[in-house]
């Protein structure tokens, strides 16, 4: 596997973190069938997220995937935003800027 | 903010140790399975694995002991602090596994804890609104 694609698969993993946390938010506000649901989608991608970073973490260093993997929190602010409609502070898309900046300084260069 | 317990510093503490070495172990048991792309001989080589199920227990356990911390601290609080497992992994990816850690590197790990940091110590600024529950217009 070349650099590119397990770059590819952290991210994706990245973003799928973003969605699950979505699933578990929308989970906590419902009961019974709905609550299992969106509790069983959400684990599901964490799964899927898991195999993404194992498959990655196979061709790529430690010191390059783990920082790269932080871009979960984007994701999760991203996803909260447009999914659930959340109101993100400017301080918190600071905090977002800072990470993709870091994400993107772990890259290889 | 709650006032944060000497358990909640260990649990915390604890945190982020079982985290570094989470990684550590995660790479190596990637390192270690077959070369292929077919999911189920992945998931068979990994099962036959010791480190797979060290790794599973560590993972299980620092869930568990992240919902003791949550008892006891606020998230805001407690989260910044766990990406303090960025620097545990660069020492440990280092000392374990000869992982050189550049500049660049180094550099992306600051950017990151100041984000981690932004991102979980801005307040709330509104409940969250679930598509499906909004009023029509």
């Amino acid at each position: 596997m070349n650099l590119a694609t397990a770059i590819s698969l952290v991210l994706a993993g990245s973003a799928l973190e973003g969605f699950a946390q979505v699933c578990l938010k929308l989970a906590s506000s419902r009961q019974s069938g709905a609550y299992v649901f969106w509790t069983g989608f959400g684990s599901i991608l964490f799964v899927l997220e898991i195999g993404l970073y194992t498959r990655a973490l196979k061709s790529l260093d430690i010191a390059v995937a783990y920082p790269l993997s932080a871009l979960s929190y984007a994701a999760v602010v991203i996803a909260a935003r447009m999914l659930l409609g959340e109101k993100v502070a400017l301080r918190r898309w600071l905090g977002v800027a800072f990470i993709v900046a870091g994400a993107a300084l772990a890259i290889p260069e | 903010m709650k006032k944060i317990s000497k358990q909640a510093w260990l649990g915390l503490a604890v945190t982020v140790v079982a985290d570094s070495f989470g990684q550590i172990f995660w790479k190596s048991l990637a390192s270690q399975l077959p070369d292929t792309d077919h999911i189920p001989t992945l998931i068979l080589a990994a099962a036959e694995m010791p480190i797979f199920w060290i790794l599973a227990g560590l993972l299980l356990a620092q869930l568990f002991l992240w919902l003791a911390v949550l008892k006891q601290a606020d998230l805001s609080f407690a989260q910044p602090i766990t990406s303090l497992s960025y620097v545990g992994v660069g020492i440990l990816s280092y000392l374990w596994l000869g992982e050189i850690w550049h500049i660049r590197t180094i550099l992306s790990v600051l950017f990151i804890l100041i984000g981690v940091s932004l991102v979980s110590s801005s307040s709330s600024s509104s409940k969250a609104s679930f598509p499906q529950e909004r009023e029509a217009p």
